[in-house]
């Protein structure tokens, strides 16, 4: 093959159809490499989120699971929302946690619910709080395409049930 | 090395070992996902085993008597036990490749000894042991009767 005029034989056509897979194969794996990672790392991060929002649920009943001080309440656009009555210096103050908007929120208030007063804790796809048929506190949240369901007894309902 | 000082470009032997190469590296990225994606799984399983047996005795602690336990608990050789199976997205189901466990034996007459565990087919995913305090443990509660 002479170096000065450009011919066009099997082994050059070969190598440009190579040269072009190549770059091919480079382009997929690069693409499906980059939403196999996102894909990942949204399955752990909604997988994280849900025992962050569980947790913090089942902290806070029994951070304060006193007598008739945590109980759930249904309110108008909000839907149930955990209600916690604090004590003591605290008297007269309330903690409310909902679901809204995919997330989980905590209005801290003297007992008003509203948006302007609340937190968000976390995002999530999908939660609801609901009583048991045991009278223990439901909260459940949806994740990867299943639903995660947390159980809190608490002792309003063993107060109940010992009497 | 006439096939390394050649001007045509490059040549079949070096596309070649390109294309090994980037096989090679594929091989090994794919493997890595797979890996991120099994301990991804791995760690579902045991983010859901510790919250069904948390849920269980959450209900166990509601529990003031051993009267008051579901029908789910049998009596066997000395002990009280649970079984329940999940299926693959952890709902309860007869038959499941996910089963849990939870049994209780006397320590003293008011005092269980509870020890859970959940399997995997044959393959333990997570135990735990705890103890359960009943404050009635023969009576039920409210109507008297042993």
């Amino acid at each position: 093959m002479n170096n000065k005029n450009i011919k066009y034989s099997v082994e050059t056509i070969m190598v440009t159809l190579l040269l072009i897979l190549f770059s091919i194969m480079v382009s997929v794996l690069i693409f499906e490499g980059s939403l196999t990672y996102k894909k990942v790392l949204n399955a752990k991060e909604s997988e994280e989120n849900t025992r962050i929002a569980l947790s913090f649920i089942n902290m806070k009943i029994k951070q304060n699971d006193l007598a008739n001080r945590v109980y759930l309440d249904s309110f108008e656009g909000f839907g149930n929302a955990i209600v916690i009555e604090y004590g003591d210096e605290e008297e007269g103050l309330f903690s409310y946690i909902y679901f809204k908007d995919g997330a989980l929120y905590e209005c801290y208030s003297e007992g008003v619910l509203c948006d302007e007063l609340s937190t968000k804790i976390v995002e999530v796809s999908g939660g609801s709080l609901n009583i048991t048929e045991d009278g223990l506190i439901e909260s459940k949240v949806s994740v990867n395409g299943r639903e995660v369901s947390r159980l809190s007894a608490i002792r309003t309902n063993y107060e109940r049930v010992v009497e | 090395m006439k096939v390394l000082k050649a001007e045509e470009g490059f040549t079949l032997i070096e596309i070649s070992i390109s294309v090994a190469m980037l096989a090679f590296i594929s091989v090994v990225v794919i493997k890595l996902f797979l890996a991120a994606s099994n301990i991804n799984v791995k760690a579902s399983e045991v983010d859901m085993a510790t919250i069904l047996i948390s849920n269980e005795l959450e209900i166990l602690y509601d529990k003031t008597s051993l009267a008051s336990l579901s029908d789910e608990y049998i009596v066997q050789d000395e002990e009280i036990v649970k079984k329940a199976y999940f299926d693959d997205l952890f709902v309860l189901s007869e038959t499941g490749k996910y089963g849990m466990t939870i049994s209780m034996k006397k320590e003293t007459d008011a005092l269980y000894k509870v020890d859970c565990t959940f399997m995997k087919g044959e393959k333990e995913i997570m135990s735990l042991e705890t103890y359960k305090h009943f404050k009635y443990p023969f009576k039920k509660v409210g109507d008297g009767s042993d």
